[in-house]
């Protein structure tokens, strides 16, 4: 087919340029025609996602990683350079019963933006610390609470530094340092759900609660 | 014949040389057509409808741009979506900018991928338009993870404990999660494989373990625990290895960030009022970061991909979304909310906005400081960070 047209052409000179000119201008007003009215000549392709998968719905959570001590045994609280006092590991005491109601009227309350522990709660630590002193077995936790007017970031380290805050307190009582781990919820646990001050006195808090020795 | 031909050629090379914008001299220069961020960028949209024009119209409002007719449009984009996405671009004077068809993923996708093309052409620098959030969602008395759309699409819940969770953070470059979850009673940093679901416990010492914070690296990790009785910045190796406690006073510490280096920390420190510094990601003493002109508890910073600016939450009455240089020096508030986190293009910031019932993510374009709510899911939404 081609030698034919190449024959063709080769034979009529003249007819050769006509007909390229032709050609070409044909080529040109098609190409243009496609690329400027119908489409754009680039196309971008969107690569296929990949789904994203929640967790595996079973309820074991592996020890991962290897920070050194992670949750390991209790270890013994050596650290008491002013900076705080060096909490122990949790060992058990996640799966152990927990007694709410023993210390449920020593509940102190904190001003706020504020760790301190005011002079008309600190009778409440004194009794906390006897009352758990005469239990001869079990832990205590402490829990920090804080109301919903700071960052959420920033209420759940002043939670934790009003837990620790407590925990001083009471090992300054005589209380085994051990036996007493915090826990920090910062303001996603409100015993009042209010939005004023009423409400908001009453979430700045810590809360004691006596976790039953191991069987 | 030749005459004829010789001018074509002197032709072509005038108009390469003194016509401007051609493509190669764009490459070079690196032109970008709205030099001033501060300044709304008027653009005229026609062609597009339903899902296609919705994103459209999100994606430029959320990166500056402004919807007017026309007259007053400095840039035009035509295009349609009957089938598939197609777009072109054009500034004022009808000079093509772009002329581009999108294939593949669906309607949603790929009037993104044509929104960022058209930020990119004008901007030179790209959208967020196709980035990726995780954030917390609570209701009630609890909370769960989430993944979504930038634009709060497409949300996924990642974690069904029914416990509480914080902090999610996203480490660079791999589908892997890192955030605080209390399923064990006590709250633990776990890692969390996007791909397979599967999760690690990353740390669970005595105390609090908050606010993990994956280097731009990918290879540490910078966390709060209280193990010593008191909260304090952290560094581990990704592996878990090589644990060093970075920072030592009465004071508590809060939400840790790496400058984009990886050399440095900025984080929240609580004497009194709750204050930033920054600290050697090695380890030294940390540094006062200056803050003139706000107020109140600086928490929650966030420092920028481009290492310019730091974004944080500033208490003074309510929470404002304020950015100071990230050497220190004059801050500035932007917009109410707070839990800021800068996108992949120093522009965009995602935040919280407190809400009657609850918690909004809120985008911000820092430079115009233009407003936009991502799409809401049922409950209050808030910590937002962003896909790396």
């Amino acid at each position: 087919m081609l030698g034919k047209i190449t024959t063709f052409l080769n034979k009529n000179k003249m007819k050769r340029t006509a007909l390229f000119n032709l050609l070409i201008v044909g080529l040109v007003f098609v190409f243009g025609v496609t690329a400027c009215k119908k489409r754009p000549v680039n196309t971008t392709d969107i690569p296929r996602l990949r789904p994203i998968v929640g967790d595996n719905g079973r309820g074991d959570l592996p020890e991962g990683g290897k920070l050194p001590g992670n949750n390991s045994e209790n270890n013994p609280v050596v650290n008491r350079d002013g900076t705080g006092i060096e909490q122990a590991n949790r060992g058990s005491i996640g799966d152990r019963p927990q007694n709410r109601s023993m210390f449920a009227a020593d509940t102190v309350y904190f001003d706020l933006d504020s760790a301190a522990v005011k002079a008309g709660e600190k009778s409440k630590l004194e009794s906390v610390a006897s009352g758990f002193k005469s239990q001869a077995n079990g832990d205590l936790l402490i829990e920090g609470h804080c109301d919903e007017r700071g960052t959420e970031g920033y209420n759940l380290t002043l939670g934790d530094k009003r837990a620790n805050s407590l925990r001083e307190y009471l090992v300054n009582l005589g209380v085994s340092a051990e036996r007493i781990h915090t826990i920090s919820y910062g303001e996603s646990r409100p015993a009042s759900e209010g939005h004023d001050e009423s409400s908001w006195s009453k979430n700045r808090r810590g809360e004691f609660i006596f976790v039953e020795p191991a069987k | 014949m030749k005459k004829i031909f010789s001018i074509a050629i002197f032709l072509t090379i005038c108009a390469a040389t003194f016509l401007p914008r051609t493509s190669a001299q764009n490459g070079e220069l690196n032109l970008n057509r709205w030099p001033d961020p501060k300044k709304v960028i008027p653009i005229s949209m026609t062609g597009f409808s339903g899902t296609a024009q919705e994103v459209l119209r999100f994606d430029l409002e959320v990166h500056g741009f402004e919807f007017v007719g026309a007259d007053a449009a400095q840039f035009i984009l035509t295009g349609n979506n009957n089938g598939q996405v197609e777009g072109r671009l054009t500034d004022k004077n009808k000079s093509s900018l772009l002329s581009r068809a999108y294939t593949g993923g669906n309607t949603r996708s790929q009037a993104h991928a044509l929104a960022n093309d058209v930020i990119l052409a004008i901007t030179q620098r790209k959208g967020v338009t196709q980035g990726k959030i995780a954030f917390r969602v609570g209701e009630g008395k609890t909370s769960e993870i989430y993944v979504a759309d930038y634009d709060g699409a497409n949300a996924v819940a990642v974690t069904h404990d029914r416990s509480l969770v914080s902090a999610p953070c996203w480490t660079p470059g791999e589908r892997r999660l890192f955030y605080v979850s209390y399923k064990s009673g006590f709250p633990d940093i776990l890692s969390h494989d996007l791909s397979t679901g599967a999760r690690k416990k990353f740390a669970s010492y005595g105390g609090s373990n908050f606010s993990p914070a994956v280097s731009p690296d990918g290879r540490s990790v910078a966390m709060i625990l209280s193990k010593s009785g008191n909260a304090e910045v952290y560094v581990a190796n990704i592996d878990g290895s090589n644990l060093k406690q970075l920072t030592k006073s009465r004071d508590s510490k809060s939400s840790p960030c790496w400058s984009p280096s990886g050399r440095e920390i900025c984080f929240v420190s609580m004497s009194g009022r709750a204050g930033l510094y920054k600290i050697n990601s090695n380890g030294g003493e940390p540094r006062r970061l200056q803050t003139a002109g706000v107020g109140g508890n600086l928490t929650e910073p966030d420092w920028s991909p481009d290492g310019k600016t730091i974004v944080f939450t500033a208490q003074m009455g309510n929470f404002n979304i304020c950015t100071v240089p990230a050497e220190g020096g004059n801050a500035v508030a932007l917009t109410d909310g707070e839990d800021p986190a800068w996108g992949a293009n120093s522009r965009t910031v995602i935040f919280t906005r407190r809400k009657s019932g609850g918690r909004v993510l809120s985008l911000l374009d820092a430079p115009t400081r233009h407003v936009k709510d991502v799409s809401r899911i049922s409950g209050s939404s808030s910590q937002p960070c962003w896909a790396k």
